[in-house]
């Protein structure tokens, strides 16, 4: 019994024990969970800006964890503050940013934890973002605030994923936005960099961070290796070198990779010089200071690093620039001497274009291999790896004869030295015609008379464009332009007088560009009484925006104004004028049939208009065949203007599957050239294959339909096109795609170029015409008069051989 | 109610993920880094 009774007590307390135990494991567990699991807040990448018209507004979202609603004792807030802080050192990234950031003024705030699908967050915006700060990056940073013990935690700070300038997420929206309608793209465009530059920093420094999660659809990367060749004998005395399109403010570092090839004849001086203005310098500025700035021609001779790639790092401090050289793949570091870009002929205040300046002699073949330029400005680095088709930061400087040409590729970090094309040639450009244009001559222009104005005054314009053009021929010049005037009684200066020159086309296209003898067209954007002016080579997308002016009144008269010349010859050309008002009623003037629609002649001179006279389409395409050598395909912008063309025929008595038109093309290309075959149907149709180095793309009006990647190695191709209008390419690696269909079957064919100032030499051209065809089997040919016949087999017809994209 | 893009920048070698959304502004201020206002930038 009493080993019962024992039993039973043993029993109990160990019961007991265990009931005790538990009670206290779990009060313990419940204590350790409310101590030691706070609520967390995680930033979600990037940033969201508004899209819509208005106030520009950017947007940080962070995810809370653990959030009990109803609770009090956390509170949750954001920051957002200048990337700039950190990366100037001005705030460390080592939390406890309420103490860093006492007696400043910054955006911060508690906000309302909000729920959407599930999970906690909280948002916090900044809005009427200034224009100035669209392309400054911030950073959010979320934290928690206890009121229990007083504590701010922190998220991480991270300076890729949470960093975004309102720009740079507009840039990105309008490049893969597909929803996109009117006002929301002008929003954005609004908000973006006005040069359209994208802001690389922010993708790559993920590349180095490894911390990314890889969302979203693969695309292919192209891992090309290309650099820019610059010309420096085409440098010229009175017109600055190759310079960044837009100026930068706080550069803190510039680096590059450049090669000096042993062909170069001689070893002048040049060097990367900050300039405060693109109009007023010189190639050589630099040169001429105190000290040679920093000759970089003369660095890499006496460190005999010719024919090798040195990449260059300049250091800046404010206008000190500190400079270090180093071959690629090498230890070995030359540090130049410090340059204090303080002196006069610097002149710099506040923003700067970065300027490769050289010595301009023309008279010795000299230049040198361009590659990764990148410029670190604000905290952003802004790259170009002239990889493409064009330099991302640096103006495509025509007047100084193509110093520039891109894509060049690279073998193992090196290249080829002493490639077969020399550096900068010349592009052979022609001169451009138009069809019923107005030519307005300057010479013995009164001078109290403007000299053309329209004849009404127009409210509440929304945009002007102008085709101009300037001839070569001209042996003297002043100043001319455009501008909203609200008298028609003013002198000949009055457009230049209202502006104050800021609006000098004369001197934005001859001293600026260099685009003479090819059609450029004015696009003036009205906002208001605020007049922006951008100008572009006509058919292309290549633009450039000056300065701003605000207009006395909206409703005013447009007028050319002129600085008369008594002295030599003195004309431009000007075509398709349009006026767009608010209620978009537009008014056009394309002065045909002899007369001007809008504007009234003041002086006379509106000398005539003219028709052009067309080409001799025989002689330059049996020049092709004549001289065997091939041409410079350096024609007009895409349009009906003064096309080198020719009929094709009549292909009404074949059927939809036949074809009607074979032709073989081969060209090669010196730089970056766009030119199209285009494919007009009674000539009311241009559909077009659109060739570069790279693509061949067909387009039915504006709209590409397919394109194959021709990776610049087929240069050669087959063409052919059927009835029903179906084009067939057949690239010389034997591939044949179909890349789709005309709007009809072509009557008529012409070569154009469309954009880019390198050169593209058309070196065979064969079109032949099958006026009776049957699918697989070619049972009569008409050559056309003035080509070759083609040897191409039937086969080319036959729709299961080839391959659809 | 403010209609806005979002952008998510991942690799360089992903394709940006960026859509559209109807959000709204829980918490907002203007910008108050103007020109009297920039102690964030390097002296």
């Amino acid at each position: 019994m009493q080993k019962c009774v024992r039993k039973l007590l043993v029993y109990v307390c160990y019961t007991l024990f265990v009931i005790f135990a538990l009670i206290f494991v779990y009060t313990f567990n419940i204590n350790v969970t409310a101590s030691e699991n706070p609520p967390t807040v995680q930033m979600i990448n990037g940033a969201q800006i508004r899209k819509t018209v208005g106030e520009p507004g950017i947007k940080f979202t962070a995810k809370i964890s653990g959030y009990e609603k109803g609770q009090t004792r956390y509170n949750f807030g954001m920051l957002i503050i200048p990337k700039l802080a950190f990366t100037n050192e001005i705030l460390t990234m080592d939390g406890n940013y309420h103490k860093q950031l006492e007696g400043k003024v910054y955006a911060g705030q508690e906000c309302s934890p909000y729920q959407k699908d599930c999970e906690w967050y909280i948002s916090f915006s900044l809005k009427n973002i200034l224009e100035e700060n669209y392309d400054l990056s911030f950073v959010g940073i979320a934290y928690i605030y206890d009121t229990v013990n007083g504590q701010y935690t922190y998220t991480d700070v991270n300076l890729s994923d949470n960093a975004r300038s309102i720009a740079y997420v507009a840039q990105m929206a309008l490049k893969y936005e597909t929803d996109l309608v009117g006002e929301q793209i002008e929003a954005l465009e609004r908000f973006s960099n006005p040069n359209g530059e994208t802001v690389e920093e922010e993708i790559l420094m993920d590349l180095t961070d490894g911390g990314y999660s890889a969302v979203g659809e693969n695309i292919s990367v192209t891992n090309t290796d290309n650099f820019a060749k610059l010309n420096f004998s085409a440098y010229r005395d009175n017109r600055l070198g190759y310079t960044t399109k837009r100026a930068y403010s706080n550069i803190t570092q510039i680096s590059l990779d450049v090669l000096v090839p042993s062909t170069n004849e001689k070893n002048f001086w040049w060097g990367i010089v900050p300039v405060a203005d693109r109009l007023s310098e010189n190639a050589y500025i630099g040169m001429g200071a105190s000290a040679s700035v920093q000759n970089i021609g003369e660095i890499i001779k006496s460190q005999n690093w010719v024919d090798v790639w040195v990449t260059l790092t300049y250091t800046v401090s404010g206008k000190r620039w500190a400079l270090s050289c180093s071959p690629k793949g090498s230890s070995t570091v030359y540090n130049a001497s410090e340059f204090d870009f303080s002196g006069d002929e610097f002149s710099l205040n506040g923003a700067s274009y970065v300027n490769i300046s050289a010595n301009p002699s023309k008279e010795e073949s000299w230049g040198i291999y361009l590659d990764n330029f990148s410029i670190t400005s604000n905290g952003n680095t802004y790259t170009d790896g002239f990889d493409g088709s064009k330099s991302q930061l640096f103006i495509e400087n025509e007047n100084l004869e193509e110093v520039a040409s891109y894509g060049h590729s690279k073998t193992d970090g090196y290249i080829e030295i002493g490639a077969s094309e020399a550096i900068g040639e010349s592009n052979g450009q022609d001169s451009t015609e138009s069809v019923d244009y107005a030519i307005i001559d300057f010479n013995d222009l009164p001078e109290d008379k403007q000299p053309l104005i329209t004849a009404e005054k127009y409210t509440n314009i929304t945009k002007v464009t102008v085709d101009v053009f300037i001839p070569s021929t001209n042996t003297c010049s002043g100043w001319w332009g455009f501008a909203p005037l609200t008298s028609n009684t003013g002198t000949a200066y009055a457009a230049q007088n209202a502006v104050n020159g800021k609006f000098n086309i004369n001197q934005l296209l001859t001293k600026y560009f260099s685009w003479q003898d090819q059609w450029v067209t004015l696009t003036y954007t009205v906002s208001e009484k605020n007049w922006t002016l951008s100008v572009n080579k006509t058919g292309t997308n290549e633009s450039y925006l000056t300065q701003k002016y605000t207009a006395l009144s909206s409703t005013v008269y447009f007028a050319l104004s002129a600085q008369p010349k008594t002295v030599g010859k003195w004309r431009i050309y000007v075509d398709n004028l349009s006026i767009t008002t608010t209620e978009d009623t537009v008014y056009t003037d394309s002065f045909t049939g002899g007369e001007s629609e809008l504007f009234t002649d003041n002086v006379g001179c509106l000398e005539n208009i003219e028709q052009t006279t067309d080409v001799n389409e025989e002689e330059y395409f049996d020049s092709l065949i004549e001289e065997g050598k091939g041409v410079d395909c350096v024609l007009d912008a895409l349009d009906k203007r003064s096309v080198k063309s020719k009929t094709v025929g009549d292909f009404s008595g074949i059927s939809s599957s036949m074809a009607v038109m074979v032709g073989e093309f081969s060209c090669s290309f010196n730089g970056y050239k766009d030119l199209a075959i285009v494919l007009y149907k009674n000539q009311t149709t241009a559909d077009y294959l659109r060739i570069n180095a790279n693509q061949i793309a067909l387009y039915n009006g504006n709209n590409k339909v397919k394109s194959i990647e021709i990776g610049g190695n087929y240069n050669y191709f087959k063409l052919s096109v059927l009835k029903d209008g179906e084009v067939i390419v057949r690239v010389n690696s034997g591939s044949y795609v179909g890349l789709g269909y005309l709007t009809g079957a072509p009557t008529q064919f012409a070569i154009v170029d469309i954009l880019g100032s390198g050169k593209a030499t058309v070196t065979d051209l064969t079109v032949t015409q099958f006026v009776s065809a049957q699918a697989d089997t070619q049972s009569e040919q008409t050559e056309i008069g003035l080509l070759s016949v083609a040897s191409e087999t039937p086969s080319v017809y036959n729709r299961k051989q080839r391959w659809v994209l | 109610m403010k209609e806005y893009i979002k952008a998510e920048v991942e690799v360089l070698c992903y394709r940006q993920n960026i859509f559209t959304e109807e959000s709204t502004e829980n918490d907002v201020v203007d910008d108050p880094y103007g020109e009297s206002n920039k102690w964030w930038e390097n002296n």
